[in-house]
């Protein structure tokens, strides 16, 4: 026997000393310490009595007995190798008891598996698995070894299918379902590796529900994770997106995995000490170690999450779903620390939030990409995510803030490829900023700096536009034959070949630019976008040098799809008649327009001229008959806006027979407008009864403001012209009559949002606001009026109003900061001037202020004296401020002038002006002598 | 009432004529079935029928396990106004007790009750949904009772409480559902706002007032609908739900190619889910 213990390791240092027990004793401690589970003790009491006593026949028996036992002893101190020896005899032993046969069985396959004699190792995990009697989870692990030695062969087509068949028989029993956890694991390993990606995607879609069995789960989803990028890589989103959704975060893999660990380390501990148990132990320490191993690599992996969620994020970009994609992306930047994947992935969240055109978002996240990655001296995409920052505030209409960042990828950025396109962007934003001098200098630095660049023609043609945009027109031609002589097929030789003549017009030269005109129109055809400006411009130098007919020709020529050049050159050709006095030509030429262009807003301007010519022939009767024709023809058509200005024009040609026309004029209305009513002509019938109102204003407005007011029940808002709405809806509110005037603001604003019109809306909720004492809502109504009607009439009124909410709210500040600002502003015209005059004063006034008040009041009448209105009120309330100051002599003097301006007189405040300064006139004191006498000498 | 022994019960319970019948399970292991007469924190009032007659008892809730109680007639095909309300009043008593269906039959009735556009059922619905809220044992169906309430509060014109708290529930909530519940919530009141602007603005498009907050409501409810989808893709119909929802959006907003995309995603990506044949039909339909 001898020779088993060939390594004795371990257990040689326990060694009893030779002799020192009898052959009985050291088999009773071996025995003894191997029942107790203390297997090194156990292993050198048998080593002992194989080395005292195995050469003597008598105990060859025993020893026989022994070696299963010896065997388990080396397998738990971890010597397998040694004991197959021991292994391969015992079993051989007819009365080996099954379950020491069936752990010893187990190990051989272990061994050949450790030894990578995998087949060997199949053929003894095959003969366990036969037997039925072993224990079902051993048997189960036999069959996942069995399986795992196919892919350690590399048979991975063979291995997928032998776990498909075998995981279902796992799955079924409570026992097996960690095994089918890791042949889960194998099979998805090994479909991977054959490229079997569509039954890899079944797996982890069938597995998912089950997840929480499986115990190499970190593997499980790195696979998964694995799965996921190779099915994005062959285009395969949808797959990759279901694949990789079944992937958990990090935190919840390891949270999960810990949990499983310490479960799995408690029942180790119970089981550890029976050695009958040994390949359980086995088992459990194999799923122990992996999973440890698992989670210890798994927490270095640090970005698992980002490249999980990137991939993610690439699928859905890889499908063209931008939104998807940035906000997987958005997520996944906010709780990352600055990386390499933070900042790609930042830069393909700006580039998504672009592709979608929200632009606030991806200015945004441009700013949040330069404040994390800006300083990074090495990092290649700064001037990308600049210029892509700057597209950004271009498309806000941020022109100043656009045109800076581009300049910054100019200066910060000069070897970079974007920096000629962005030093181009710059001078385009220029020109858009009307800083046309700037323009020029920045495409001349692009000529210099960029030769031959693909957008250096562009540069050249745009410089010489940005002289043309000066009005520079002698620079400009000069700029353009030079471009086109510096270009064979030049880029913009059409459009620089017409700017060229279009100088040439405007520096009135029009024997030149009628050549050129021809010139343009001969080389380059009828469809050249400025062909039919050519056309109106050839024209008009046409008739400028008294060449009508040729002028009528080339006005004529002008294609109708042109509207606008189109309809101009038509209303030049009557220009042209009138003037060569061929009046029934012109009128022939203008009802040829309203027959055929009835639609066109210039409509009315043609009734005008038929109106004219007939006017020119004494024949008024005709010049009405026309409007009041188109009237009808056409006045019940909603879309017809401009119908309204035919009533507007109809006064004018009624006064030419006398002022008690009028009468006649107001009978026929209201006569149109009954008709219309009983004809269920809503539309003309409003319009009849606004254009009532507007000839009543005249005589008399509350009269005026109640008939419009009672018009608007006619209104279909979705339809009707914004001017009639607007105009109801201030006579209501002129008339208090509140709810019918915000109704009707509210919906001029709402179906007409782009009617120049608005902005009376915003005016009248605000009024309607400040009366219903919802002051917010009021100065939020007057701040749209002021952002949309810069230059209106009604801004000081609109200022005032806001003013006096502001003082209420003790924001006087505010108040007199607007009221001066309109001082200020040169486009305000003198009227509204003098109102800001008159609001400074009342703000002072109410400030307690009176002494600097005067001022203001005075101002106004000594400025502004045509706004006899304002002056009136600024003598009568300048009075009234020096009475408060005590100076009863000066206001007397104030009060008597305005009461004896005979400019004034018609003004209640020259009343009351006179009324108090008769009140006041007996009450001063005699002038001193001293005080007057200088001035009568003087 | 009198006590019986409870050998005597079990008498009657072996007895019992078949009927489906409400099982008490005893800490002993014992179970009783019967008629659940009574229920509160000291006792079961039990009717236990037998071959001779039927007796009524008290058993002390402290020996029992749990109730396991049987469904009543018609349960199972419950789906009307009618069905579900009274369905709802005879379980509500039950709605704290472990192992009632009660909560469940109370969402289903305050849902059919949020379809209508009367206040009177809106007020009715959000009044059930603040009962299972706080009272329903089964704390899976607290996200979404929370998220019926939230969304009764915009019907009845809360929103801005209501997307407040529904904020505040997405910030604070650690449990994915509540986050899912809170963001379909937001959700929905941007998408109502984004409806009625646009009615209330049928020129939004020209409008450049108008045009930006529409945008604002337009993206924010697309966003939230897609959270799910998104951040939790394997909540099969939760993020189906979702998908769903944004292609509503997507058609409001005229963009049939997107809405078909997302009820395509639907189809691949979550078959199973109610909301495949929705999605299905919503594609024949675009696709014509």
């Amino acid at each position: 026997m001898g020779g088993l213990f060939v390594t004795a390791g371990f257990a040689q240092s326990n060694l009893p000393a030779p002799g020192a027990f009898t052959s009985s004793e050291l088999l009773a401690k071996a025995r003894d310490a191997f029942r107790q589970g203390d297997f090194v003790t156990a292993e050198a009491y048998f080593e002992a009595f194989d080395r005292d006593y195995g050469a003597e026949p008598q105990v060859a028996d025993i020893i026989e007995q022994n070696k299963p036992l010896i065997a388990l002893c080396k397998i738990s101190n971890g010597k397998l190798p040694e004991a197959v020896p021991f292994i391969e005899s015992s079993i051989a032993q007819p009365r080996l008891p099954r379950d020491i046969l069936e752990e010893l069985t187990f190990w051989l396959g272990i061994h050949y598996m450790q030894t990578g004699e995998h087949r060997i190792a199949q053929e003894w995990f095959g003969k366990f698995y036969t037997q039925k009697d072993f224990s079902g989870s051993k048997r189960a692990e036999a069959l996942v070894m069995f399986g795992t030695c196919y892919v350690l062969q590399g048979y991975h087509r063979t291995a997928s299918e032998f776990f498909e068949a075998q995981i279902p028989k796992l799955q079924s029993s409570p026992a097996g379902k960690e095994f089918a956890g890791r042949a889960i694991v194998l099979r998805l390993h090994s479909l991977l590796q054959a490229e079997n990606f569509d039954g890899a995607l079944r797996l982890v879609k069938d597995a998912y529900p089950h997840m929480g069995d499986i115990s190499q789960l970190v593997s499980f989803q790195t696979l998964s994770l694995q799965l996921g990028s190779k099915l994005m890589e062959a285009d395969r989103f949808h797959d990759a997106i279901a694949c990789l959704q079944r992937i958990w975060t990090r935190e919840r893999l390891l949270k999960h995995q810990k949990t499983r660990l310490t479960d799995l380390k408690l029942r180790r501990d119970v089981i550890g000490k029976d050695p009958r148990r040994q390949s359980a132990v086995f088992q459990l320490d194999g799923m122990i170690k992996r999973v440890e191993r698992e989670v210890v690599n798994f927490e270095n992996i640090k970005e698992f999450d980002a490249a999980l969620r990137f991939r993610l994020a690439m699928c859905f970009q890889g499908l063209e779903r931008y939104r998807e994609a940035a906000l997987i992306m958005e997520d996944m930047l906010q709780a990352m620390p600055p990386s390499p994947i933070v900042e790609s992935a930042s830069m393909a969240v700006i580039q998504c939030w672009m592709q979608l055109q929200r632009w606030p978002r991806a200015l945004k996240t441009a700013e949040d990409y330069l404040q994390t990655f800006g300083d990074d001296p090495n990092n290649k995409n700064l001037p990308k995510v600049f210029f892509m920052q700057a597209d950004a505030l271009a498309q806000l209409q941020q022109l100043d803030d656009a045109s800076f960042t581009y300049g910054q990828v100019v200066t910060l950025f000069p070897d970079s490829e974007l920096k000629p396109k962005a030093l181009f962007m710059q001078g385009f934003l220029n020109l858009q900023m009307d800083l046309n001098e700037t323009a020029v200098a920045v495409f001349d630095r692009f000529l210099a700096e960029h030769k031959g660049h693909p957008q250096e023609q562009d540069a050249y043609y745009w410089k010489g536009m940005a002289f043309s945009f000066a009005k520079e027109y002698g620079k400009t031609q000069e700029h353009m034959k030079a471009y086109l002589a510096a270009y064979e097929n030049a880029k913009y030789e059409s459009e620089a070949t017409f700017r060229i003549a279009y100088c040439t017009f405007c520096e009135a030269n029009y024997v030149a630019a009628i050549d050129e005109f021809r010139s343009y129109l001969e080389a380059f055809g009828p469809d050249e976008p400025n062909a039919d400006e050519a056309k109106l411009l050839l024209g008009d130098a046409l008739l400028g040098e008294g060449l009508a007919d040729e002028g009528i020709a080339a006005y004529k020529s002008i294609n109708p799809a042109s509207t606008r050049f189109f309809e101009d050159g038509w209303f030049k050709v009557g220009k042209a008649y009138k003037l060569l006095e061929e009046i029934e030509t012109m009128r022939a030429h203008y009802e040829d327009f309203l027959e055929k262009y009835p639609a066109s807003q210039r409509m009315p301007e043609a009734v005008y001229w038929i109106g004219w010519t007939y006017v020119a022939e004494e024949n008024l009767d005709q010049a009405k008959a026309v409007y009041w024709e188109t009237i009808r023809a056409h006045g019940d058509d909603p879309e017809l806006y401009s119908i309204s200005e035919l009533f507007d024009g109809l006064p004018k040609v009624y006064r030419r027979e006398g002022p008690e026309a009028i009468a006649i004029l107001k009978r026929e209305i209201r006569e149109l407008q009954d008709q219309a009513r009983a004809d269920g002509k809503k539309t003309l019938e409003l319009r009849a009864a606004w254009a009532e109102s507007k000839l009543t204003r005249r005589e008399n407005e509350l009269l005026a403001n109640h008939q419009m007011t009672r018009a608007s029940e006619l209104i279909d808002p979705e339809i009707h012209n914004p001017q009639i709405i607007a105009d109801c809806a201030d006579a209501a509110l002129a008339t208090d009559s509140l709810t019918i005037a915000e109704k009707l603001y509210t919906d001029l604003r709402k179906w007409h949002p782009n009617s120049y019109h608005k902005a009376r809306a915003y005016a009248g909720l605000g009024y309607i606001a400040k009366a219903q004492g919802k002051n917010i809502e009021a100065i939020a109504q007057f701040e749209k009026f002021e952002k949309e009607a810069i230059s209106s009439i009604e801004l000081p009124d609109v200022i005032l109003a806001k003013a006096e909410i502001q003082v209420e709210e003790g924001l006087t500040g505010n108040a007199k900061k607007a009221l001066e600002g309109l001082l200020e502003e040169k486009a305000v015209s003198s009227q509204n001037k003098a109102k800001a005059l008159l609001g400074l004063g009342d703000l002072l006034v109410t400030d307690k202020q009176d002494s600097k008040a005067v001022a203001y009041y005075e101002r106004l009448y000594v400025v502004y004296g045509r706004y006899r209105d304002l002056v009136a009120k600024a003598y009568l309330r300048r009075g009234q401020a020096l009475e408060r100051m005590d100076q009863p002599r000066e206001a007397f003097q104030v009060y008597r002038e305005l009461s004896q301006r005979e400019d004034l007189r018609d003004f209640p405040e020259a009343l009351t002006a006179e009324k108090r300064a008769n009140v006041l006139e007996p009450t001063l004191p005699p002038e001193a002598e001293e005080e007057i006498q200088p001035a009568k000498e003087a | 009432m009198k006590s019986l022994p409870l050998i005597l019960l079990f008498a009657f319970a072996i007895l019992g004529n078949g009927l489906a019948e409400d099982t008490v399970m005893m800490k002993d292991g014992n179970a009783l079935e019967g008629e659940i007469l009574g229920l509160n924190q000291e006792f079961v009032t039990l009717k236990i029928r037998g071959e001779i007659g039927s007796s009524t008892s008290r058993i002390a809730y402290k020996n029992v396990e749990y109730i396991e109680f049987s469904p009543l007639e018609g349960e199972d095909e419950a789906t009307d106004l009618e069905a579900l309300k009274a369905i709802w009043e005879e379980k509500q008593k039950y709605l704290s007790q472990p192992r009632s269906n009660a909560g469940d039959f109370g969402l289903a009735f305050a849902e059919k009750l949020l379809e209508s556009s009367n206040k009177f059922s809106q007020e009715r619905a959000k009044g059930i949904f603040e009962m299972v809220e706080a009272k329903d044992w089964n704390v899976e169906n607290h996200p979404r009772a929370k998220q019926g309430r939230l969304r009764s509060m915009i019907a009845l014109g809360s929103i801005k409480e209501a997307m407040s708290e529904a904020r505040r529930m997405a910030e604070e909530a650690e449990d994915p559902r509540v986050l899912i519940e809170a963001n379909y919530v937001l959700a929905s009141a941007e998408f109502d706002q984004l409806k009625k602007l646009e009615e209330e603005n049928p020129r939004w498009e020209v409008d450049d007032e108008v045009r930006p907050i529409r945008n604002e409501h337009f993206n924010a409810a697309l966003d939230q609908f897609l959270f799910p989808y998104l951040f939790y893709g394997s909540e099969e119909e939760a993020s189906a739900r979702g998908l769903m929802a944004a292609a509503e959006v997507y058609q409001q907003a005229k963009d049939p190619t997107n809405a078909k995309l997302c009820a395509e995603d639907v189809v691949k990506l979550y078959p199973n889910t109610e909301h495949r044949k929705r999605a299905e039909e919503l594609i024949a339909k675009l696709s014509q």
